[in-house]
């Protein structure tokens, strides 16, 4: 059976444009047939998805997430791992960079570090956001795929750089901490904030000062941002016992954050010191 | 900038009164000797997010206080100029960007009516900025969005409250208060109550429409701002509006648009403010990736065996997997009804208003809120999965499902983050 055969399973809009009609069990057994069909049926799927705007691609769209999303859950891995590699093949193949993008988010749903490889090849790629959806899809992989965005990172340029910086940061990747050092000292203020907040997600000791050098630089929406940050960096340090780095920031805060609008950070700065206690 | 003279006044005492306490309470004017804000003092509010409820939830917000509108935000920076100009001409400045406005130091509180994939990150923000929050409800999109909240209202004592007010109505009436009781303390074992929710919640109402081509972004609209911590999507106007509703990428559909409501109030009267459920059973087809759509019933299960069942009545087969009952003082021993009739009453809620006079938590505070919202997430991952899902409620995370896991705190999109 053709893939576009068994997406007949899946509905087309019905009154007011929305899918009313749908089946379960069609839907499931056709589910079933497109991860019976293997590598080929899943090819076939691929090529059914168009370009929004340039067809319909409905039916095509709402099966391959239902199987992405099918192969997840307990007692699956071996079925995610060949819907996956098989996925992440279609990556290579010629097709639009929107429908790779649309591939991209399914594998966030199901790829694991197999796919890492393809899917980081468009870390850099500003197209249609590509660079995003990878990003993306590489961070819900997890820790394993840092190796990808350490080599993106000197490649890429405007909101691709960005990006793949915070990658690092929510990957908590403790090989970056020089870079994220370096970005918070850069003139553009969301790299600057992204390279802090990666350091206070990798919470070391080591960056008690650091922080609260570059956070007393910023103004304006930095400043409350970075000060924020630095509330999140002794939280985490008290949270691992190291009680007097933390009360090092809160002391500081509470001394530097003296004009009537920053009350709250005081406020924040006497209980976070009263729980040290 | 503009000034307001008390606003100062407020601010110190909050300093003041951090600074003089022991505990973490914050002690009240009135115990300082100083009166509870005056009528006569005039705190600075805004607006974040103009369109639909907006108006409302900035009026609902200025309930109990003297509030005077300074600032207003929208994407579509028409919306937030009518705004400003219908409450204070000339006086109110509109904002296209929120950052902007969360920089002054004349704003004391500030309502967030935005689509809720921006709920979560303006909260953190505003808190950050030192202000008390009325948020609309759903109070998220997603799971770790609420717990992050939590954290920061908790970090910096500002006053959160969630935009929906049924459990102020529950937290009064005897009956609603005797099934609070039973259930916080404990003395019922292996609860069977099953409390349903059928129908109401908008399923078709709020379904997207998929397939719909992509749209020349208008003038006035900051498309990229819009999409904010979401996944980048081509512009089209059904994402926008009321209709943002029916994607998972704003909302989630007529469960998260009216869950809240309805759930709210029930989690306060089963007492279930501090936890989630531990089982999510669904009945649905498999999900759209963009649009929502229909599902049938889903049945959350809490660790001491209550139930919250939700079924659509718009699509599929009525729940069938247990009856539906209440929670009543027969299904005590004597003795442990004696119990509950001694217990104190739980503490009267305090609205918005009040909490921010007395510096203490609102009835609807981010915790609640939070577990609130958890309820219509659960729900609607278990449809978007459709496989029953194991939940630790303290750890907040799926048992034994990684990717499942993978939609607790899916990746936001620079520079948003959490």
């Amino acid at each position: 059976m053709s893939a576009k055969d068994i997406i007949q399973a899946f509905p087309t809009p019905a009154s007011g444009g929305i899918l009313s009609t749908i089946d379960k069990e069609a839907c499931e057994k056709a589910v079933g047939q497109i991860l019976d069909g293997g590598e080929k049926t899943l090819r076939e799927l691929a090529d059914l998805l168009v370009e929004p705007g340039k067809g319909n691609d409905i039916q095509a769209r709402h099966a391959l997430h239902a199987t992405a999303i099918r192969v997840g859950g307990p007692a699956k891995a071996k079925q995610r791992k060949a819907f996956a590699k098989a996925l992440g093949g279609t990556l290579a193949d010629d097709r639009p960079k929107a429908v790779k993008g649309f591939i991209l988010r399914q594998l966030q749903i199901c790829a694991g570090n197999e796919q890492a490889n393809a899917i980081a090849s468009f870390l850099t790629d500003g197209d249609e956001h590509l660079y995003e959806y990878s990003a993306q899809a590489l961070e819900a992989i997890g820790p394993s795929t840092t190796d990808h965005f350490r080599k993106a990172y000197p490649k890429a340029k405007g909101a691709p750089r960005l990006t793949v910086l915070q990658g690092l940061g929510f990957l908590r990747d403790e090989k970056s901490v020089k870079v994220f050092r370096s970005a918070s000292k850069e003139k553009d203020l969301e790299i600057r904030l992204a390279g802090l907040w990666s350091l206070v997600r990798i919470a070391s000791t080591e960056d008690v000062q650091f922080l609260l050098d570059a956070a007393a630089k910023e103004e304006g929406w930095g400043r409350i941002k970075a000060t924020g940050y630095c509330l999140q960096l002794a939280e985490a340090l008290a949270a691992a016992g190291k009680k007097k780095e933390a009360a090092k920031l809160y002391q500081n805060l509470k001394k530097s954050r003296t004009s009537n609008n920053e009350s709250h950070v005081r406020l924040a700065c006497d209980r976070g010191l009263a729980k040290l206690k | 900038m503009k000034k307001i003279l008390a606003k100062t006044t407020r601010r110190d005492f909050l300093a003041a009164s951090a600074t003089g306490a022991t505990a973490f309470t914050i002690v009240p004017r009135n115990v300082l000797g100083a009166p509870e804000v005056p009528p006569s003092e005039k705190l600075g509010g805004a607006l974040i997010g103009c369109g639909g409820r907006g108006p409302g939830t900035y009026s609902g917000m200025c309930k109990d206080l003297n509030v005077e509108l300074l600032a207003a935000c929208d994407v579509d920076i028409r919306k937030a100029q009518r705004f400003a100009d219908s409450r204070n001409k000339g006086k109110a400045k509109a904002y296209q960007d929120f950052r902007r406005l969360l920089e002054r130091d004349d704003i004391d509180v500030v309502s967030i009516a935005t689509p809720p994939h921006w709920h979560a990150s303006i909260s953190i923000a505003a808190a950050e900025a030192g202000k008390d929050v009325l948020c609309e409800k759903p109070m998220t999109r997603f799971i770790a969005e609420g717990r992050a909240v939590v954290n920061t209202f908790e970090r910096y004592d500002r006053v959160f409250q969630i935009g929906t007010f049924g459990r102020f109505g529950r937290s009064t009436d005897r009956g609603s208060i005797d099934k609070h009781k039973i259930m916080a303390s404990g003395l019922l074992k292996n609860c069977e109550a099953v409390r349903m929710k059928r129908g109401g919640l908008k399923i078709r109402q709020w379904s997207g429409r998929p397939g719909i081509p992509p749209q020349t972004i208008p003038d006035e609209l900051d498309w990229d701002l819009y999409c904010g911590p979401s996944p980048w999507k081509p512009y089209e106007g059904r994402r926008t509006g009321g209709t943002h509703r029916g994607y998972w990428d704003y909302e989630g559909g007529g469960m998260c648009d009216m869950g809240q409501h309805h759930f709210d109030p029930e989690q306060w009267t089963y007492a279930k403010d501090y936890t989630s459920a531990v089982e999510i059973t669904p009945f649905a087809p498999p999900a759209h990736p963009e649009v929502t759509g229909m599902w049938a019933w889903v049945e959350l299960k809490y660790a001491d065996g209550f139930r919250f069942v939700m079924e659509s009545t718009e699509w599929g087969p009525k729940y069938d997997q247990a009856p539906i009952r209440d929670v009543s003082m027969n299904d005590l021993s004597p003795e442990n009804q004696e119990k509950i009739k001694a217990m104190p009453n739980p503490e009267p809620l305090l609205s918005f208003g009040e909490a921010v006079k007395q510096r203490k938590k609102a009835g609807g505070h981010a915790e609640a809120a939070h577990r609130a919202a958890c309820i219509l997430h659960l729900a609607n991952l278990a449809i978007r999965l459709g496989r029953k899902l194991n939940y630790d409620p303290d750890k907040e995370v799926f048992v034994n499902d990684e990717e499942a896991n993978r939609f607790l705190h899916p990746p936001m999109s620079a520079p948003w983050r959490l």
